[in-house]
């Protein structure tokens, strides 16, 4: 799997048109120039010899050379996998909070008309491109209202801080964390109302305990599972949103990052960024095996046979 | 209870169609209308199956309701015209262009940008997957792996970076929707390729001496073709909303062509004074992807037989 997703990155270097000697010489080159310069850049080998190379200096950290900033990739790409973690965690708690407890909530009331509404928004929303939900809550709560600041990650000239990240950081979370939020609310909502009809719950609630107790130690505690499995799928959704999110709100991000990177042509940021994603989504996928693992010891041993 | 009536006329249309003992066993004009009717009742699935029809053709007919081209400007009424200009209803865009006119042209290039690829890579995974699942060569099982790499990568990266290869413009960006649809496609056919594989009556078949290429076509094709129809349809929607992402991004298609996704980038200056211009293509994206979405539902209601016999057995 890791071999397969290494082949696809560099891949992408080796298949793209034109080699480094045309943005590193420019067109008046002459061809002894432009040989010289493949020669000790090694493009001259045959192709699994420079791929085993490049995965040595890769595995070492090195990725390359910006080609827009002539500055190494590792330190561009380091910042703005910060910025977008930031995005991310918050992005994620803010749907799984709200997704969660609300789903909770909504099950143990059950006021029907919740459902048709939510559900309606939950499948329109899963059809509207992020970085148009972006630019509508931009219209509403910047343009609008006033409220939060329309791009970027702190006050130009300010002294940052928590706060003023915050207050950046609102908009384009809240963008990003719309479509998993209804999600999880669904799901949250139609598995406990489901729990909370089965004779376990008469049980408890005949042993005469509170309804807090019936409700989270009972009926919360069965549908873990499901929940954790599809959060994880979340949010794998919320780093792909990130990216269109990024862009719209000009936050200095892998997404922006690689925005940047297509306009300019600069291949060894995109792959850098692709390989990452790819290895994070591995990553991701077995981190929830393992939880579903933990939270439910049923799927143990096919999870540890599926994979 | 409309599901349980249709079904119980479909019952009927079956037995007098074949006047057969099995009722199993239909004429294929028989099954045919027996999906068009149940598709026919589900009302959600029949206005998005219009609303379809009649953005494609106002998009596709779009001389007839404008006069103007997609690329003319109009300085007659300047850059940048409100909502309301005489004869520029939805106004005008920062090149002095017609927004309506734009958006009715921008319907010819978003929908098919999506709609061919997907179609193509529908082709290609029932060959892929029909190949995986029934070969014993290595190239079925070596395709199925290539695929499980793909499937690492988020379909959006995996997009960017297939347009980032093939560099930008529609055509390429129709070959990077193609690749990124194939994987998804594919599985849905491995999988019930792998369960037709193991039926009874496909052993039947086997056991009758049909020979090798008829039992692929007739026996397990019309079997897996169903679910690729129902994915493929549902899938649109989500490629339509990709492709415009991706021309947003600058990687598909580009200016001057006018596209749902590029009016959106272009009218993100003038959000502040302006903002039907960048909403009012989201808009039509919203509607017309959930309207494949809503589509591929109707279809899987009235495609999947078990889906007809469960409510039957239900009612």
């Amino acid at each position: 799997m890791l071999f397969g997703i290494s082949v696809v990155g560099f891949l992408l270097m080796k298949l793209v048109p034109g080699d480094p000697s045309s943005f590193l010489l420019g067109p008046f080159a002459g061809p002894e120039a432009r040989e010289a310069l493949l020669r000790s850049l090694g493009w001259d080998q045959p192709w699994p010899v420079q791929y085993v190379k490049w995965l040595g200096l890769f595995v070492q950290g090195d990725f390359g050379t910006s080609v827009r900033y002539q500055t190494p990739v590792s330190e561009i790409f380091g910042q703005a996998v910060v910025n977008s973690a930031i995005l991310v965690a918050l992005s994620f708690a803010i749907a799984f909070v709200l997704g969660f407890f609300g789903g909770i909530l909504a099950a143990v009331k059950r006021f029907s008309p919740v459902d048709r509404v939510t559900t309606t928004v939950a499948v329109v929303l899963a059809s509207a491109p992020v970085y148009w939900l972006g630019l509508v809550l931009v219209w509403i709560f910047s343009v609008r209202l006033g409220i939060f600041p329309v791009s970027g990650i702190g006050t130009v000239g300010a002294e940052s801080d928590v706060v003023d990240l915050l207050h950046h950081a609102a908009l384009p979370s809240v963008t990003a964390a719309l479509i998993p939020m209804a999600v999880i609310f669904r799901l949250t909502r139609s598995e406990l109302a489901h729990a909370l009809d089965q004779p376990y719950i008469q049980a408890a609630r005949a042993r005469g305990l509170t309804e807090a107790s019936v409700v989270f130690r009972h009926g919360v505690r069965n549908i873990v599972a499901p929940i954790a499995n599809v959060s994880g799928l979340q949010l794998g959704f919320i780093f792909t949103a990130t990216l269109f999110v990024e862009v719209v709100f000009a936050w200095p991000g892998v997404g922006f990052l690689v925005f940047q990177a297509i306009a300019a042509r600069d291949i060894p940021v995109i792959q850098t960024v692709v390989l990452f994603t790819g290895l994070l989504f591995v990553a991701i996928s077995l981190v929830s095996d393992v939880i579903q693992g933990l939270v439910d010891p049923r799927t143990m041993a096919s999870a540890g046979a599926g994979t | 209870m409309s599901k349980e009536g249709d079904v119980l006329e479909g019952a009927v249309v079956r037995d007098n169609g074949t006047r057969q003992a099995d009722p199993l066993t239909t004429t294929q004009a028989g099954q045919f209308r027996l999906i068009v009717r149940t598709f026919a009742r589900d009302r959600l699935a029949l206005s998005g199956l219009i609303l379809i029809v009649v953005v494609v053709a106002a998009s596709f007919g779009a001389d007839l309701l404008t006069p103007y081209g997609p690329n003319e400007a109009h300085r007659e009424v300047g850059r940048y015209a409100p909502l309301g200009t005489p004869g520029h209803f939805l106004g005008t865009d920062g090149q002095a262009r017609d927004v309506f006119t734009r958006l009715l042209w921008g319907g010819r290039v978003s929908i098919p940008v999506a709609v061919l690829p997907v179609l193509g890579a529908s082709a290609a995974s029932l060959v892929i997957g029909l190949m995986a699942a029934f070969s014993a060569g290595w190239i079925g099982s070596l395709a199925m792996r290539i695929l499980d790499v793909m499937f690492a990568f988020p379909p959006v990266l995996l997009a960017i970076a297939v347009a980032t290869i093939l560099g930008p413009g529609m055509m390429n960006v129709m070959l990077a929707i193609g690749v990124v649809s194939i994987p998804y496609l594919t599985r849905v056919v491995f999988v019930e390729a792998v369960s037709v594989r193991g039926s009874d009556y496909l052993r039947a078949a086997q056991v009758a001496g049909t020979p090798r290429r008829r039992k692929l076509l007739r026996e397990v094709l019309p079997n897996v073709i169903s679910p690729v129809i129902i994915y493929a349809s549902t899938g649109v929607g989500g490629m339509i909303v990709m492709a415009a992402g991706l021309s947003f991004l600058g990687l598909g298609v580009q200016p001057p062509t006018p596209d749902w996704g590029i009016m959106t980038a272009d009218g993100r200056v003038v959000l502040q004074n302006l903002p039907h211009i960048a909403t009012v293509p989201g808009f039509l994206i919203i509607a017309v992807a959930l309207a494949f979405n809503v589509v591929g539902d109707g279809l899987r209601d009235a495609l999947d037989p078990r889906h007809r016999t469960r409510t039957w057995t239900a009612g």
